[in-house]
């Protein structure tokens, strides 16, 4: 990039300049975020959660994992804001502490199935159709994420749990390998037609080797179909952690992790503590909005032909 | 003069479309360019002149035939070494925004071929980006701009500052105006007739556009349907077309003047698939001149008159030339059907 | 002789999330029966939406926001949209600039070809893929029987663009909109297909309104000529007219861009650059112009005679066609 600025544009601010690019694009970011109500709403949601993943657990009132006999289904009140599940643990408690949990599970392994789908989706859209080594590996990619894709998940995390013993890890593990074929398609389709244009072409004529067009050229361009996805998937990994935990195969019980609770205070419902089910469920819901928001508006942030 | 900087021979690509068929995109095609010389590819859709021209790139690898570049045979270089040359060929595309990298800045667009070349600093490069911009009529406040932010003809003057920072010998532009406005093609002509006098480049020039072609090209070479029809200096075939396909395509050319009368020397009938060639003339079922005899073999190429090869059977006859049988001063019989093997 | 198709002062606007931005701004033109219009301006003038909006082609977020468009003495604008489909295709055709986009790729031509014939006239299938036969064989297709069975992707553009006119030219129109009729084509066959579609509109006494950026194809193929400029008409003027004696300082700037493009001359610049379209205060060239005065800045000009036939949006046309000031 060329840093040095010709004498005749003006020059950045003065607080800009010291703190550098990043704080640059930081502050580029929250202008942004002040005109685009969606993309704030969203922006707020993360940083609560990304709080309370770090602290919730501290600051919550009571213990969220130890039952307090005789304090079962209690309606919110003062002492209990969002009243108490069938164990007695306060619900509000369980519901800030779960962030770290529901996240930390969401957040890691939508990363892995993002920078993994989205390399090997490059590597195979790229070579596609081209002749040698690359060719194979472009093939045997796609041959493993139909495999993989294949695999029933919840098979996939309970023979995990076989092996490993329950914990959040195989949670991780498991919702990875699920997620990596589907980033890896849809890099693979935008891949494939980028390729094809010019300016792909032109980095091949200005002497790029072949990686270096797949990656620095070709890669950013395409990876506007798997960056619209994760925030989906953040919201279908926090889902699917419920069910696993449903069946055994996820977080172990006593953990707050709102998918579990959704599931134990379902039944609740019926007879009349509509409290159990329905705060993990708001936080839920709240919680996915707000990362989709977030989602459609860096996309769109990114992408510098709308910024301007 | 010494030998051509570029000298195409019997280049040949052939698409497979299935086990037994194939486009023949280039089909036995040969020229040269000398140091310094804007040869022209004019040609319509199915001419193999965008292929051939990405051969000369090694963009597409040939099916046969040899291109040799300033001495060196670059067929038979693998890409890697290819690689090593490539600051010395290089490319202007046609679609101005789409041949830029959207997502780069122009002075990182302009700085990556100095960058991979590594024969500069970078202080050396940020000035040479700023010397090129200069070159090309823009203004230094372009280079933190993204693609999208320029018109048309910026974005193609960016093209051409790319394709001339390593200080290439040799540019192959693809059709490099015919994405723009008819007002824009001017500038962009001109500048690339002021760059190949500033800094003695040669062009590989690509067009359909005969006028374009007219204002930067000092040889022309037709082409139809992978071969080469007529070749001639640039000035030669717009007074007098020898190949009824030249003729048809500057007959075809409308001049915005109501007071030019139209040629009405025309082809008939769409432009045969490069799948299915005839075996004999390729123009044959278009052409108002064809006979039996044209549908029999394919014309060779024939210097009708000095420095003009023809391939047509028929175009002394048409054009009104005879042989001429003055004795040549070494006592050979003059310029009568010389058939020219490979070179144009 | 009433007109055939009189646009007054129509204007179309686009809707964006940050305003509505102005396409037309106010266009009036006029064509008798049987006349031949070329629409010349630079792309973004404005030209291929005015060839839609006179068919009623157009969806939010464009909107048409004042002006009528008089076809045959009714106001197309007042017509409900069923009136409308009775016309298109039958009293008004139109062809594109991207002719294999706009046949349906998963119907054959003869059924495309049919379905025009008996949306316009009560004939049976059989009739209709007859009548699409014979219109095949008037645009100059080879093997009809044959070719009724292709798909869209089986032809070449300029082929499609053979079957779009015949689709356009099958219920013998009144007026064809030729938008970009040559987009894409390779140069033999353009001069095809603009011999073709001049011969069958002479052929039926059509209207042709031609819509292009080649002030070739105009020179040759119409008979009178309106330049578009950032959604207004600037200059109107019969061909062998304007090419002479072309006022507006755009026009000559175009004139002077086209010809320097054929000739060897070094080129002279006419880029239009950036400009907003809009606003009633100015002219709207006045950024780029070379003789623009205060006057100019005041008010925008009207679409004014200057002789017989041809008229001019420029206060100053009198001084420049007299010769009095150099553009």
């Amino acid at each position: 990039m060329v840093t040095d600025l010709p004498a005749d544009l003006p020059r950045p601010g003065r607080w800009r300049a010291l703190a550098g690019g990043l704080a640059e694009e930081l502050c580029n970011l929250f202008v942004f975020a002040r005109s685009s109500p969606g993309f704030l709403f969203g922006l707020v949601v993360v940083v609560v959660t990304l709080f309370l993943a770090l602290f919730g657990p501290l600051v919550a009132p009571y213990n969220p994992e130890r039952a307090l006999p005789g304090s079962g289904l209690l309606p919110p009140s003062l002492a209990h804001p969002m009243g108490t599940d069938v164990s007695g643990i306060d619900i509000f408690s369980r519901v800030i502490s779960a962030p770290r949990v529901d996240l930390t599970i969401a957040l890691v392994s939508t990363a892995i199935a993002f920078v993994g789908g989205v390399v090997l989706g490059v590597i195979s859209g790229f070579f596609a159709g081209s002749r040698g080594f690359w060719r194979i590996a472009s093939e045997g990619i796609m041959r493993a994420a139909d495999v993989f894709q294949a695999f029933p998940v919840f098979v996939f995390a309970l023979a995990l749990v076989g092996f490993r013993g329950p914990g959040v890890s195989n949670v991780i593990i498991a919702l990875a390998f699920l997620n990596i074929p589907f980033f890896l398609r849809v890099t693979r389709g935008a891949v494939l037609q980028v390729r094809e244009r010019p300016f792909a072409e032109a980095a091949r004529c200005v002497g790029n080797s072949e990686l270096r067009v797949a990656f620095v050229h070709v890669m950013p361009n395409a990876l506007t179909p798997a960056l619209a996805n994760i925030s989906p998937g953040i919201g279908f990994s926090i889902l699917l952690t419920s069910g696993l935990s449903f069946v055994g195969a996820g977080v172990p019980k006593p953990t707050p992790e709102w998918g579990s609770m959704i599931a134990i205070g379902a039944p609740n419902m019926m007879t009349g503590q509509w409290w159990t089910a329905l705060f993990p469920g708001l936080a839920l819901g709240i919680t996915v909005l707000g990362y989709a928001l977030v989602g459609d508006g860096l996309r769109y942030y990114l992408d510098p032909t709308k910024r301007r | 003069m010494g030998e051509p900087l570029l000298e195409v021979r019997h280049l040949v690509k052939y698409f497979p479309v299935d086990r037994h068929r194939a486009v023949k995109a280039v089909n036995d095609v040969s020229f040269h360019i000398d140091r310094g010389e804007a040869l022209a590819l004019v040609g319509e859709s199915g001419s193999g002149k965008t292929t051939a021209g990405r051969c000369v790139l090694r963009l597409i690898d040939p099916t046969s035939g040899t291109i040799i570049f300033q001495g060196r045979d670059i067929t038979a270089m693998s890409q890697a070494e290819f690689r090593a040359l490539r600051p010395h060929i290089q490319m202007v595309f046609q679609e101005p925004f789409d041949s830029l990298n959207p997502r780069m800045p122009i002075g990182a667009i302009l700085d990556e071929p100095l960058m991979l070349a590594n024969r500069l600093t970078p202080a050396q490069r940020q000035r040479r980006v700023r010397e090129l911009v200069e070159m090309v009529r823009l203004g230094p406040s372009c280079l933190r701009k993204y693609p999208h932010q320029l018109s048309g003809g910026e974005q193609q003057r960016v093209g051409i500052a790319r394709a001339i920072a390593t200080q290439p010998d040799l540019i192959v532009l693809d059709e490099p105006t015919s994405a723009l406005d008819v007002s824009v093609r001017a500038e962009i002509l001109d500048l690339l007739t002021d760059l190949q006098q500033q800094l003695g480049l040669a062009y590989l020039f690509i067009s359909h556009d005969l006028t374009a072609v007219r204002r930067v090209c000092q040889r022309v070479a037709i082409m139809y349907l992978g071969k080469i029809v007529e070749v001639g200096r640039a000035e030669e075939i717009f007074a007098r077309p020898l190949h009824p396909y030249s003729r048809a395509l500057l007959s075809s050319v409308l001049y915005p003047d109501p007071n030019v009368k139209l040629d009405r020397f025309l082809l008939k009938g769409e432009i045969p698939s490069p799948i299915n060639l005839p075996s004999g003339c390729h123009l044959y079922a278009r052409c108002p001149w064809a006979r039996p005899m044209c549908n029999q073999a394919y014309p060779p190429l024939e210097e009708l008159l000095p420095g003009r090869p023809v391939a047509c059977f028929r175009a002394r006859e048409e054009n009104g030339l005879v042989a001429d049988l003055q004795l040549t001063p070494a006592g050979e019989s003059g310029p009568a059907a010389r058939p020219l093997g490979d070179d144009c | 002789m009433p007109a055939l198709l009189e646009v007054r002062d129509l204007r179309v606007e686009y809707h964006r999330a940050s305003g509505p931005v102005v396409v037309l701004n106010g266009v009036g033109l006029t064509l008798q029966p049987g006349e031949s219009l070329g629409v010349v301006g630079e792309s973004g003038a404005g030209k291929s939406v005015l060839a839609r909006t006179i068919l009623g082609l157009l969806q939010p977020p464009w909107r048409i926001v004042g002006g009528s468009i008089i076809f045959q003495g009714q106001d197309l604008l007042q017509r409900s949209e069923r009136e409308l489909a009775r016309i298109r295709g039958r009293e008004i055709a139109l062809t594109t600039p991207e002719p294999r986009k706009h046949l349906n790729p998963v119907r054959t031509i003869g059924d495309s070809l049919a379905d025009v014939v008996q949306a316009h006239s009560r004939v049976s299938r059989r009739e209709a893929y007859a009548r699409a036969v014979a219109l095949l064989t008037a645009v100059g297709i080879p093997d009809p029987g044959l070719r009724l069975k292709s798909y869209p992707h089986e032809l070449s553009g300029g082929m499609c663009q053979r079957v779009i006119i015949a689709m356009g030219l099958a219920h013998s129109p009144k007026l064809l909109l030729a938008d970009e009729p040559t987009a894409g084509l390779d140069v033999t066959i353009s001069r095809q297909i603009l011999d073709l579609m001049h011969e069958l509109v002479n052929g039926f006494s059509s209207s042709l309104l031609l819509v292009s950026r080649d002030l070739g194809v105009v020179a040759h193929y119409c008979q009178r000529v309106a330049v578009m400029y950032a959604g207004q008409i600037v200059e109107v003027a019969d061909v062998p007219t304007f090419f002479a004696k072309a006022t507006h300082p755009y026009s000559r700037r175009l004139l002077r861009a086209a010809a320097a493009a054929r000739d060897e001359r070094r080129g002279v610049s006419a880029a239009m650059g950036e400009r907003a379209i809009g606003g009633d205060t100015e002219c709207a060239y006045v950024p780029r112009c070379p003789l623009a005065v205060e006057a100019c800045r005041q008010q925008r000009p009207a679409l004014e005679p200057l002789r017989d036939g041809h008229r001019v949006r420029c206060i100053r046309a009198a001084e420049i066609a007299s010769g009095a000031v150099e553009v």
